[in-house]
């Protein structure tokens, strides 16, 4: 009889009893604890490094860990656990140079140079880097917490109540939210997922005669998911910085590095202060990564502008105050956990990371995130919970790396921020279509990554957001598998979305979610900017 | 041209994409209808999903089209909605011709080189044979990474420098040393399908 209780206790000692590295005083160290510090540490030099960022660390280690671990279920949580750390590493590492240097390597980031850098003008970097970590770090425990007890929750639910027809009408309504919310334009959005998912579908037939692939034999085997994804997220992003960079060239300034002056520690006093910050923007981000799609720009806006609100001195953001530094990490560090919700609950990625996991998870096999995976069985042991539970260890141990040692090695990691740009871009081009390569031994797999990788720059040049596309194109096979499947059980019902109650109301809200959450929202937007 | 002006192209562009698929791609290329009738049993067709996306796609580029073409109307577009200019084709151009010559480079060297050697008389056999060889498996992917990496600095830093060709040459020597020599399973560009 295996109770929830015996699931969780089962994915810690997966963990725990995986094939020994190495012994320390005669305790086993399990390969699977050593990957989630070698992804935590790497993450962190990648995220302090202006230029990369934690989705790049992922591409490049990907093959060499299905290579490395094999394609069996055992490499799934040693794999992961890599990948959860870059996340959690690559999140605390975004940090240091938007503090210490001015230069934010991500958007959100760009709140953080707001109080972190004038902080560091006024000697005081290392305290900044200080509150970044402990805000980072609470946020993010707190996002773990709440996909712990929330996700096997939300997956049973789905689980129990919905059949194919309204998880499908499930994943329609999400794509919507998704395309609606993310970019400039909710039309853009909505046409980055429908070509996205149209590309998906090339060659993916159930008939002998592979559909749409014009006669030709390049399209025969469809476009490959690794190719498409990181032609798309990694290429179409090196393509658009090179072109900024030689358009920056003659503007670039020598970087200054400031002297640290006065006292630099964080004490219990200034914890007990920015406590209020850290918690209220946990919350926002947390609140905002279990939507799929919403990234942690808008949690760390919105929890620097709460944070000001809440303020006993607002007129002092901007100036370089501790508050300012503490409400920005802790959201948008809290969205990173809380982005996993909709992968596991629901199957749909949400964020880029999650779009790793399941590309990983392709590949070794044995594990498919989704609502399918949290059935607790009390007779036979579901491996795939087992591994779930697994993965929520990885996580928990990531977070003891982060409050431990994740500090220290951050602040030792400002020097990243003196490699040029321009040296590193290419280098990492090379890397990306060396390990995409590697992955598939097929010079086709290059030409396709770089095809998609010019349509991922026109992309970001025309200001549709390339994420819809990426994620329509992940879910496009499950859709048209799920509509399939609903038709013949409905026994061919042509109408077997209007059967279900719940499937029309997922329908229903398509037409709202779109209008609130993207034309609307889209045009305060624009009002505020103006 | 202007971000509303690309808007209106693009909407226009997909909308006679989505048309030229619904009438035209899908009734040529895809064998089974939208549903069809295996066993007397009817099932969803191959032709059904595309079917539903183009039509979706056809709806939502065609708005996007008549929304733009009113924004201009009306003269009230926003212009920073993105858009393609000369010097982002200009820039595609350099880029598209380094990686297209660097991708030449690494296909095409080693068979060269191992073909020149067999021409002047030694019985090295095919590259083929050499794949998984040193030197030899390394000729493409050391000259073509080379190129890459140096063409690209130079690019972007305006003129060719010696900082460049260390950076490359780190770095093709540091995927050998990742990729290459600790797995015998894992095999460099161009290798796999020589």
């Amino acid at each position: 009889m295996n109770t929830v209780l015996d699931y969780v206790w089962l994915g810690v000692l997966e963990v725990f009893t995986a094939a020994p590295v190495a012994t320390i005083f005669g305790l086993p160290i399990p390969i699977t604890i050593v990957m989630v510090l070698a992804g935590f540490l790497g993450g962190i030099v990648v995220g302090a490094t202006p230029g990369l960022s934690g989705p790049f660390a992922m591409a490049m280690s990907l093959p060499i860990l299905i290579s490395v671990f094999g394609v069996n279920v055992d490499a799934a949580l040693p794999v992961m656990g890599f990948l959860i750390g870059v996340m959690k590493g690559a999140t605390i590492g975004g940090a240091v140079p938007a503090i210490l240097f001015n230069t934010p390597g991500t958007p959100d980031a760009l709140l953080t140079t707001f109080d972190g850098y004038p902080m560091t003008q006024k000697g005081q970097g290392g305290k900044a880097l200080r509150v970044a970590h402990f805000s980072s770090a609470s946020g993010d425990t707190f996002s773990d917490i709440v996909l712990f007890t929330t996700a096997p929750f939300l997956a049973v639910l789905v689980e129990s109540y919905l059949g194919f027809a309204e998880k499908a009408a499930l994943i329609i309504l999400s794509l919507s939210f998704i395309a609606a919310v993310v970019g400039s334009s909710v039309l853009k959005g909505l046409l980055a997922a429908l070509f996205g998912m149209f590309l998906a579908l090339i060659a993916n037939g159930e008939d002998l005669y592979p559909r749409l692939t014009l006669g030709t034999d390049a399209l025969r085997q469809g476009f490959p998911l690794t190719s498409a994804v990181l032609g798309v997220l990694i290429l179409g992003e090196i393509f658009k910085a090179l072109e900024d960079m030689a358009r920056e060239r003659r503007q670039r300034d020598a970087i200054a590095q400031i002297k640290p002056s006065g006292d630099n520690r964080l004490h219990f006093a200034d914890i007990r202060r920015l406590l209020p910050f850290v918690g209220m923007s946990s919350a926002i981000g947390t609140m905002i990564g279990a939507m799929p799609g919403i990234g942690s720009t808008l949690a760390a806006t919105m929890g620097y502008s709460l944070g000001k609100n809440i303020s006993k001195r607002p007129q002092d953001f901007g100036t370089g105050i501790p508050e300012g530094v503490a409400a920005t990490e802790a959201a948008n560090s809290s969205v990173s956990g809380a982005n996993l919700i909709p992968v596991l609950s629901l199957g749909i990625p949400g964020n880029v990371a999650a779009i790793f996991l399941i590309l990983a998870t392709e590949s070794i096999g044995g594990f498919n995130p989704g609502p399918s995976v949290f059935k607790f069985d009390p007779v036979e042991v579901n491996h795939e919970l087992v591994i779930a539970f697994g993965l929520f260890t990885t996580m928990v141990i990531a977070n003891l790396f982060n409050w431990t040692i994740g500090g220290l090695f951050m602040r030792a990691t400002g020097v990243m921020v003196r490699i040029p740009k321009q040296y590193l871009l290419p280098a990492v081009l090379l890397l990306t279509l060396t390990s995409i390569y590697v992955e598939s031994t097929n010079m086709m797999a290059i030409y396709i990554a770089i095809a998609f990788g010019l349509l991922g720059y026109a992309m970001r040049r025309l200001n549709i957001s390339v994420l819809p596309f990426v994620i329509a194109f992940i879910l496009a096979n499950n859709l048209e598998e799920g509509i399939r499947r609903a038709f013949s059980v409905s026994g061919n019902d042509p109408w077997f979305f209007l059967d279900s109650p719940i499937s029309l109301t997922f329908f229903a809200m398509i037409g709202p979610v779109i209008y609130f959450f993207g034309y609307r929202a889209q045009k305060r937007e624009q009002r505020l900017a103006d | 041209m202007r971000s509303v002006h690309w808007n209106l192209a693009l909407g226009l562009i997909f909308t006679a994409f989505a048309l030229l698929t619904l009438l035209v791609w899908i009734p040529n290329d895809i064998e089974t209808g939208i549903v069809e009738k295996v066993r007397r049993r009817v099932e969803v067709g191959d032709a059904m999903f595309p079917v539903v996306v183009a039509t979706a796609l056809l709806v939502v580029s065609a708005l996007l089209a008549v929304t733009s073409a009113w924004d201009m109307r009306r003269g009230e577009a926003e212009d920073n909605d993105g858009r393609l200019t000369l010097a982002n084709g200009r820039h595609l151009i350099w880029l598209i011709a380094v990686v297209a010559i660097s991708l030449a480079l690494m296909v095409w060297t080693g068979p060269v080189v191992v073909a020149a050697f067999n021409a002047v008389g030694a019985d090295l056999g095919s590259y083929r044979e050499l794949r998984d060889t040193a030197p030899y498996k390394y000729l493409g992917f050391v000259l073509g990474g080379l190129f890459l990496v140096v063409g690209l600095i130079s690019a972007i830093e305006g003129r060719p420098g010696l900082k460049a060709a260390i950076t490359a040459a780190g770095t093709v020597a540091a995927l050998i040393l990742l990729y290459d020599l600790p797995f015998d399973d894992l095999l460099l560009p161009p290798n796999g399908d020589q």
